[in-house]
Formats: structure tokens, C-alpha cells, sequence
């Protein structure tokens, strides 16, 4: 199953890919920031969140290896800050492109849900 | 951070490797995590066993990611070897393209090579492999009855065709088919037409497979005698006269002179098979008339029998008969498939054509082996350095197939046009024996053989370079040096023995050729021993529902000639069964009255033609003994040739001796003897024809020739002979008057196709050899351009050098010439059924063939030597 990421306009979904697309637009925007481990990724997701989302490890890095298989990240292996061998992930051009398209979706989703939340 | 561009590739990852990455990436996370836990307070085992499970579940993620990973790994896999065959098709195509000469060269080589070859054999698939490409036509025999011998055929009786089908078990279904010349009457604006009809037998369509087009075919009752006249339309003539109006069933047609009813319409190229010539444009039921001749039979062998046992059971049911009607013991049975009726002296001859063709098809392979070679030491050098580099030699291989196929490819296609026009041309020069041709077609599987055949030629030689840089160290093949090295001096060497063997070959194909064109001078240069100039023929069919019996025949044929007497022009006219080179033979045994036949004497055919008296003074054959056909009709008199009277009656005079053809006949009395009649043919039929013997001509059948002496060109006979015909019954048939010197052209065309085809692989033969010797020839003179440029440097005369490299040049045609005239010699021989009036060893072919080649070769060396005394020193010797 690899990430159903969709450019464009926004679409339906089902929970499942609802779950999957939402990951994955956060480790897509968290590498935006720079080229990180899947540790990395996690604190960052956290501390950005401040705290309120806390990613599950295990879904984290099927996530991140679902996304180099479609193409939207590629790893190499590197030595981190603390000189350990560490996996890195970066985004390439089109998971640039696929990340400008599910923030969009996301956009119009929150406010399409705003709009009915809010008092009218 | 570490920069993550990737330079360099790595080498692919299995599962294991993948595996173990993904261990330590999450081995990495759950320590950074403890250390983090940690940092906060924990106690280290706590941090750890907190870190594990706050991951989640490890092995579901664990089997998860190396799914992924591994079809990733895969994918990428394929993505990059698309991209590398992709390189390497642009890089071969690039290479080619940097040399067009010798690409070009390469591609008309194949091109020649492989669309000949399939031509050729496309030819012969047709004739001898699968002639009759309709549903079970591999089971389609025609159903015959032969002497004792086997040198004789004739068609069943139908008495005998009705026992085999209800007898014989391996015959699965078995019907009967005719022809006859009709006149279809036109109604206006179509004009009357004379056309050949094909009867069938009502089951003929059922055993072929065949449905119609329209409305239905032949019930049973249709061909008993009495039955209602119906006809079906070929597919052409419904087109052509109803314009294929769906309702042309139940309209009719005048047939000479009586209403059809059109019952239904052929499909499209509908024909049945061993029917001989063209395809009839009607079709009417075959009416068993009580005193036919015999039947023309087609069965259909059950599946999972042979021929051998049809042919069995058939002689089986023959002995059966034989005990109530005693003569068919003397035959026995033949089930005769189309290659048989080829002939053995045809059949050699297209096998000895595709020999050619395929000589020529190894020539051109040799060549591109040659080329290719050439190619592949200037490549040393480009392939050395790239392996010095990194290039794995699996790589350089894969490129090398890439280009090789490359050019397989391109040689195909190119071979596919040649072979269809060539296909087309060899059709346009058919001779009449090879009518089947007409419908011959492309056969994709020869086509798929010779490309085979090139494409691996091609690998063999392209591949060597690739090869022999993998021996090579970097630093010899960068020095200039490496040129003399030995692998160099054998490759040159091989090279040469190649284009001498291309030379030897192209001499055989040469005499080949010669002895043919000499035959058919020959052939055309024999005296005949008599005069065709201004003598034609004219075939006449009288109808024969009008002229039912012998009297009137004559009368009619009498009554013909005296009209036709008169016709302004005309000097002499008479009758005949036929007139050469259309007359006929007789077969059985010959006979002599009083004589015991020796084994040496025994004869089973002889020419025969039945004519008027008048005939023999029309052709200008002198009487030389006896008269003509004497006075005395009871004795049934006949009249010999002198080759014939000379055989059995040399010394004595033959008048008065009695012959017969089998001992059941009648005896003949031989009443005067004629001069020969020389038709010169070539193979089986020569030397039956010699013996001629010459029956009275008289009204038993409905057709006779019209054989006519004219003093001028008369255009316009045909009509003076139709209204002359027309006066005495409207439906008297003559549908052409043709000279007889126009007819015995027409006999070339079997020897005229045999020069036409050898000719032309002979001269492709030649072509390629030659520039199989100019390429040797101009590669070692760039080879050796410094060694040259320093003689020239040094003073040397430019005619010295171009003596060195004519000599090298006339060394290997000499050597080609030496091995290709001994191979000729030894070979001609099997074209000895194709000559005539030449021996396979004639000298003057051989000394032609010699000279022609000796020419051509000269020319090829001479070229790139007057090249190579052109040279600039000063160029060549800073090249270096």
C-alpha cells in the first residue's frame, strides 16, 4: 500500500488512507524543513505539536518507507550529530510537489470543517 | 550534514542486506529514544524496555518495511536496466551513424542476404513444401491408377473411383472434378465469351471445406443425366457480370446455347486442388455420363493414416475388381500429391536454387563477419579504456548485443523489402510449368531463419572485441605499437581466408549461370527440321451436342478446311491432334510384329500426333521411304520418323512392318517414313521424344488443330477463321490462332526462368564478393598507410606500391579462383538435366566465368591501391 497521496483538488477518503495521508503530510512538511532521521522526525512532529500529537514509532517508519517506495523521499545512510550511522531521509522534487498538494487538501478539508463547527 | 547526492552507484541490495538495514535504522531509533528517556530520569533497562514499547508493534513494522523496501529495490532494478538498454540503443545507433558508409554497407549486405533467401525459399515452401494451403490440404491426394512401372498415370475409371470410395477406409471423403471449354452467350452489353467451366461432383465442396458465397451448391440429382441445368458463378465472374448483385441466384445464363439456372456463387479464390490450369470462372455439375474417359479423383486421407496404406488399400480393391474385369491387373494404384507432378528434373532445379541462394546468403554473412572484425580491432582501443574505467564486461557485452541486434533489426526490415520485390519479380518471370506460383506468399518463418542466421553472425564477430579487450592490459592497447601485436596478423588472416572462400563460391554460381545461358542459346539455335516461319495453329472445338457422331465430325472438319483454303494468304492447310511444340505421346509397350523386344529396346513412351496426309507437306517434313499413310486404311496405317525407322529397322526397310503400344491394340502398319521433328528440351522429356509416330487424323473427338502455312503476317485470321467456322454452325469454337514460332518461345520460359533466377544469384553472388575483396583490400592499405607514407617518403614510385597492393588483391582471387573452378567442376554435374547441347565442363563457360571474375577483382583491389598511392606522407606520418 503505498502512500495515496493525490495532487490536485481535495477528495473523499477512506479512514484508512485518512490516517495514511495524514502522516505522511506531516513527515513530508517535517523534511521540507531539512534532510532527518525517522528520530528525528518523530521529536520534531512532537515538539511542533507541542505535544499534543505523539506519532506511533511503528507507523512512523512504515510510513516513511512507504513513501520512498512511491517516490516522494529518498534515504541514504549518514552519521548523525552525535556520530552514530543513521538513516536520513530527504524530500526529492516530487515529493515537493506532493506536499503542496495535500497542504492545500488539508486546507480546504480544516476549513470545510470549520465552517461547520463554528457558529454561523 | 552529509551530502546525499548519490555520484556513484552502488551495487543492488537482496534481502538480507535490506534487512539488516532496517534492524539497525530501528536499532538507531530505539537508542536514541532510551537516551532521551534517560536524560529525563529513567533508569536505563526501564528507558530501554520504555522505548521498545512505546515503538509499537516491531515485527509487524519490521515485516511491513522490508516488503516495501524490497519491491522498491526491484523496481528500481528494472527502472535502471531500461535506462541502460536505452543508452546503449542511442550509443549503437550513434556508432552507426559516425560511419554511414560501412553502416549502409552492412544493412544492404543483410538486406541482400536474408530477403533473397526468403524469396527463394518462400518459392519452394510453395512447390514442394505446402502447395495446397487450404483447410487439410496436407491430406488432399489425388487419387490415381499408374502402370506396373510407375512411369505412367492415368485417372481412374469410374467404376473404380465409386469401389475405392465405398472401399477404401483410409479415404475419408473423395469426389471427382472435370473441366471443359464453354461459350457463355452475352446478354447485351456483355459480349459472348468462350471460358473454362470446372465440373464437380456434388461432394466436392463438402470434402474441400468450402462454403458458398451465395445461394448453395450442387444437390446429387444435378449430376444425373436429365437433370435440370443449373451452374454455380466464381467469386470473379458473379463481380464481373452481375456486379455482385445479391440476388443473382435464380437468374440464368446461356451456356452454348442452353438456359442455367445460377443455383449459387463460389467463395473467393475458390479451386480444386490438381486441377490444371487457371482457375474456371463457372462451375457446372459433373454428369456421369456412361462412356467417360475416366474421372479426375481428389480424396481426402483419414487422420492418422499414410499414404502408404491409402495407396494399399486401393490396389486392394483394384485386385477385387480385377477378378470380374481383367485389365485392371495390369495397373495398380497411386495417391499423387502436387509435388509429384513436378517432375524430378523441377524439383532438383528449385532445390539447386535455393543452394544458390543460400551460397549467397553465406557470402553475405562472411562479409559482415569481415566488416565486423575490421571494426573490432580499431575498437580494441575504445573498449579497453572504458574497461580500465569501470565498465564490467558484462556491461560492454550487453552494449555489443545491443548494437548487434540493432542492426539484425534494421538489416530485417530491409531484407523484408527486398524479399517481397524480389518475390514479386521471380513470379513476373515464372515459366508455365510453375503456374502454382501465382498464389505463393511470404513465408514468416523463413524470414525469422535468415534473420536468425544474420543476427548470429553478427554477435559472433561484433562480440569480439569485447572479448579480446578482456585480455588486453590498458597500457598495450593505448601504444601505438599493439598494431603488429599476433592476434592482429591471425585476425587479417582470417579475414583473407574468408573473401577467398567468397570468391571460390562466386565461381560455381558463375559457371552455373554460364552453362544455363549457353543452354538456352543452345536450345534456341537447334534446327527443328521444319520451317516455322509462317506457320500457325489454330485450336477448334466442335460442339458436341450438334456433331454426335464421327461422319459428321469429319464432315464438319472437312468442310472447315476447304473454306479455309481459300482465305487469301493461305498456302497450305491440314488437320492435326496437335502441332509443335504441342504434340502429344503415347504410352505402354512398344511391340513388334515378329520380334522379340530386348530390354535395351523396350520403349514405354513415344511422341504421337494424329494428322491429316496434308499435314506433313504443310510442315515441310519430307517423305523418305513408303507413302503417306498408303491407301490401305484397314491395316491401320501409321507413319514413323526417321530416328524411330533408323532404331529397329536399321539396314532394312520398316514399310510393311506392323507395331503396336500394347499388347491389347491393334496392330499398326507402318506405311512411310518421315524426316524428325527436333523440339529441344532439356531432362526427362528429351529423348521421348525423339521416337515420333503419326496416326491418321479423323473425326473421333471434337477438337482438332488447324495447322496453317501463310505467305504473310494475315492479322485479323482469328476473324477469318471464326466467320469461315461460323458459316458452317455458329457454335464452333476457335478461340486463337498463334504462330508457331511465338509458341516455341513460349517453351523458354522454363529455361528462361532457370538463367533469370541463377543469373541473378550468381551476379549478387559476385557484387558481394567483390566488395567482400575491396574491403579486405582498403582496410589493410589504412592499416599500413604509415608504412606506406614512409615509402613514399623515402622516394619510392607510387607504381611500386600500387604493384604491392594489386598483388595482394590478385593473390586471394587467384586463390579463389584455383578452389572455386576445382568445386565448379566438381558440382556441374548435378545441373546436367538442366542443359542442353553444353557439357558440364564446357571451357568456355568455365574460361567466361574466370575472366568475368578476374575483372571484377582487379577493379575491387585496384581502387583502394590507387587510393593508397595518393597518400600524403607528411598526413600519415603525423596521424601517428
Amino acid at each position: 500500500m503505498l502512500a495515496n497521496l493525490v495532487r490536485g483538488s481535495p477528495v473523499a477518503r477512506e479512514p484508512i488512507d485518512l490516517l495514511h495521508g495524514t502522516l505522511d503530510v506531516l513527515v513530508l512538511k517535517t523534511l521540507s524543513l531539512g534532510p532527518t532521521h525517522g528520530y528525528g522526525i518523530s521529536r520534531s512532529i512532537e515538539s511542533r505539536t507541542g505535544q499534543v500529537l505523539e506519532i506511533e514509532d511503528a507507523a512512523l517508519y512504515k510510513a516513511l518507507h512507504r513513501l520512498e517506495a512511491g517516490g516522494a523521499i529518498e534515504s541514504e545512510w549518514g552519521v548523525s550529530d552525535n556520530n552514530r550511522r543513521a538513516r536520513f531521509y530527504r524530500l526529492t522534487a516530487r515529493g515537493k510537489r506532493d506536499l503542496r498538494a495535500e497542504t492545500e487538501t488539508w486546507r480546504a478539508y480544516a476549513a470545510a470543517i470549520f465552517a461547520v463547527l463554528e457558529p454561523a | 550534514m552529509p551530502t546525499l547526492r548519490r555520484l556513484i552507484r552502488l551495487p543492488w541490495r537482496n534481502a538480507a542486506r535490506i534487512a539488516r538495514e532496517i534492524d539497525d535504522e530501528f536499532q538507531f531509533h530505539l537508542d536514541m529514544r532510551a537516551a532521551e528517556l534517560h536524560a529525563r530520569g529513567i533508569a536505563s533497562d526501564e528507558a530501554r524496555h520504555e522505548a521498545v514499547r512505546r515503538f509499537g508493534d516491531l515485527g509487524d513494522a519490521r515485516e511491513y518495511c522490508r516488503t516495501m523496501d524490497e519491491r522498491f529495490e526491484r523496481v528500481q532494478q528494472r527502472r535502471s536496466w531500461l535506462a541502460d538498454v536505452r543508452y546503449d540503443v542511442q550509443h549503437g545507433l550513434r556508432h552507426m551513424a559516425r560511419t554511414p558508409g560501412v553502416t549502409l554497407l552492412l544493412i544492404i549486405t543483410l538486406g541482400l542476404g536474408i530477403g533473397a533467401t526468403t524469396a527463394m525459399f518462400s518459392v519452394v515452401y510453395r512447390l514442394l513444401i505446402n502447395p495446397l494451403p487450404i483447410a487439410d490440404g496436407d491430406r488432399m491426394y489425388n487419387l490415381m491408377r499408374s502402370d506396373q512401372r510407375g512411369v505412367s498415370f492415368v485417372p481412374p475409371t469410374r467404376e473404380l473411383f465409386t469401389a475405392w470410395r465405398a472401399g477404401v477406409h483410409s479415404l475419408e471423403l473423395a469426389s471427382t472434378f472435370g473441366k471443359k471449354d464453354v461459350t457463355l452467350s452475352g446478354t447485351p452489353p456483355a459480349e459472348p465469351e468462350g471460358l473454362a467451366a470446372g465440373l464437380i461432383a456434388d461432394s466436392m465442396l463438402h470434402l474441400l471445406g468450402a462454403h458458398p458465397e451465395l445461394g448453395r451448391s450442387f444437390l446429387a440429382d444435378e449430376t444425373k443425366p436429365g437433370a435440370p441445368n443449373v451452374t454455380m458463378l466464381s467469386y470473379g465472374l458473379w463481380q464481373r457480370r452481375f456486379g455482385g448483385a445479391r440476388d443473382a441466384v435464380g437468374r440464368s445464363l446461356a451456356i452454348d446455347g442452353t438456359q442455367f439456372t445460377i443455383v449459387g456463387v463460389m467463395p473467393r479464390d475458390f479451386a480444386v486442388p490438381f486441377m490444371q490450369g487457371g482457375a474456371p470462372q463457372l462451375w457446372l455439375p459433373e454428369v456421369q455420363s456412361a462412356d467417360a474417359f475416366g474421372v479426375q479423383a481428389v480424396g481426402k486421407l483419414r487422420v492418422g493414416y499414410t499414404r502408404e496404406q491409402l495407396e494399399r488399400e486401393m490396389t486392394d480393391v483394384m485386385s477385387v475388381l480385377a477378378q470380374t474385369a481383367p485389365e485392371y491387373r495390369e495397373w495398380k494404384a497411386a495417391a499423387m500429391r502436387p509435388q509429384d507432378y513436378l517432375g524430378t528434373t523441377t524439383r532438383d532445379l528449385l532445390l539447386m536454387l535455393l543452394g544458390a541462394v543460400g551460397i549467397v546468403l553465406l557470402i553475405a554473412c562472411a562479409n559482415i563477419a569481415n566488416i565486423l572484425l575490421a571494426r573490432a580491432t580499431t575498437r580494441r582501443r575504445e573498449f579497453t579504456v572504458r574497461a580500465a574505467l569501470g565498465a564490467g564486461r558484462a556491461r560492454m557485452v550487453r552494449q555489443l548485443l545491443a548494437e548487434s541486434t540493432l542492426l539484425a533489426i534494421v538489416g530485417g526490415v530491409a531484407g523484408l523489402l527486398v524479399a517481397w520485390r524480389g518475390l514479386a519479380l521471380i513470379v513476373a518471370v515464372r515459366p508455365d510449368g510453375l503456374s502454382d506460383l501465382d498464389a505463393v506468399r511470404l513465408e514468416p518463418s523463413v524470414l525469422l531463419v535468415a534473420l536468425g542466421i544474420s543476427l548470429l553472425t553478427g554477435l559472433l564477430f561484433g562480440l569480439a572485441p569485447a572479448l579480446l579487450a578482456a585480455q588486453e592490459k590498458l597500457g598495450e592497447a593505448l601504444k601505438s605499437a599493439s598494431r603488429s601485436s599476433s592476434s592482429h596478423a591471425s585476425a587479417a588472416r582470417f579475414r583473407s581466408s574468408l573473401v577467398v572462400a567468397e570468391v571460390s563460391l562466386s565461381v560455381v554460381l558463375l559457371v552455373g549461370a554460364g552453362l544455363l545461358i549457353q543452354t538456352l542459346v543452345q536450345i534456341q539455335r537447334a534446327p527443328l527440321g521444319f520451317e516455322p516461319a509462317g506457320l500457325s495453329f489454330a485450336p477448334v472445338v466442335l460442339p458436341a451436342a450438334r456433331f454426335t457422331t464421327t461422319a459428321a465430325r469429319t464432315a464438319a472438319f472437312d468442310q472447315l478446311l476447304r473454306r479455309v483454303r481459300v482465305i487469301p494468304g493461305i498456302t497450305h492447310a491440314a488437320w492435326s491432334q496437335g502441332v509443335p511444340p504441342r504434340t502429344g505421346i503415347t504410352f505402354g509397350e512398344l511391340e513388334i510384329e515378329g520380334r522379340t523386344m530386348s530390354p535395351g529396346d523396350k520403349v514405354s513412351v513415344i511422341g504421337f500426333n494424329s494428322v491429316a496426309p496434308d499435314y506433313f507437306k504443310v510442315l515441310g517434313l519430307s517423305l523418305k521411304a513408303g507413302s503417306v499413310f498408303g491407301s490401305d486404311t484397314s491395316a491401320h496405317p501409321v507413319m514413323i520418323n526417321e530416328t524411330l525407322a533408323h532404331r529397329y529397322w536399321s539396314g532394312t526397310t520398316a514399310i510393311g512392318a506392323r507395331m503396336r503400344m500394347s499388347r491389347t491394340g491393334e496392330w499398326m502398319t507402318i506405311a512411310g517414313v518421315v524426316d524428325d521433328v527436333t523440339i529441344p528440351s532439356t531432362g526427362e522429356t528429351s529423348t521421348a521424344m525423339s521416337l515420333q509416330l503419326y496416326a491418321p487424323f479423323d473425326g473421333a473427338f471434337e477438337d482438332g488443330t488447324l495447322v496453317m502455312r501463310s505467305s504473310s503476317n494475315s492479322p485479323g485470321l482469328l476473324a477469318l477463321l471464326v466467320r469461315e467456322a461460323a458459316a458452317i454452325d455458329p457454335w464452333i469454337r476457335i478461340r486463337s490462332v498463334e504462330s508457331v514460332a511465338a509458341a516455341m518461345d513460349r517453351e523458354l520460359t522454363g529455361p528462361r526462368f532457370n538463367v533469370a533466377l541463377l543469373t541473378a544469384f550468381a551476379g549478387l553472388a559476385l557484387l558481394l564478393s567483390a566488395a567482400g575483396l575491396y574491403g579486405v583490400i582498403a582496410y589493410s592499405v589504412s592499416q599500413r598507410a604509415r608504412e606506406m607514407g614512409i615509402r613514399l617518403a623515402l622516394g619510392a614510385p607510387p607504381r611500386a606500391l600500387l604493384r604491392l597492393v594489386v598483388s595482394q588483391g590478385a593473390r586471394l582471387t587467384i586463390g579463389g579462383l584455383a578452389i572455386g573452378l576445382a568445386a565448379a567442376a566438381a558440382t556441374t554435374r548435378l545441373l546436367a538435366d538442366q542443359l542442353y547441347g553444353v557439357s558440364p565442363l564446357d571451357p568456355t563457360v568455365f574460361l567466361g566465368a574466370v575472366v568475368l571474375l578476374g575483372v571484377i577483382a582487379l577493379t575491387a583491389s585496384t581502387v583502394p591501391a590507387l587510393r593508397a598511392t595518393r597518400v600524403d606522407p607528411v598526413v600519415t606520418l603525423r596521424e601517428e
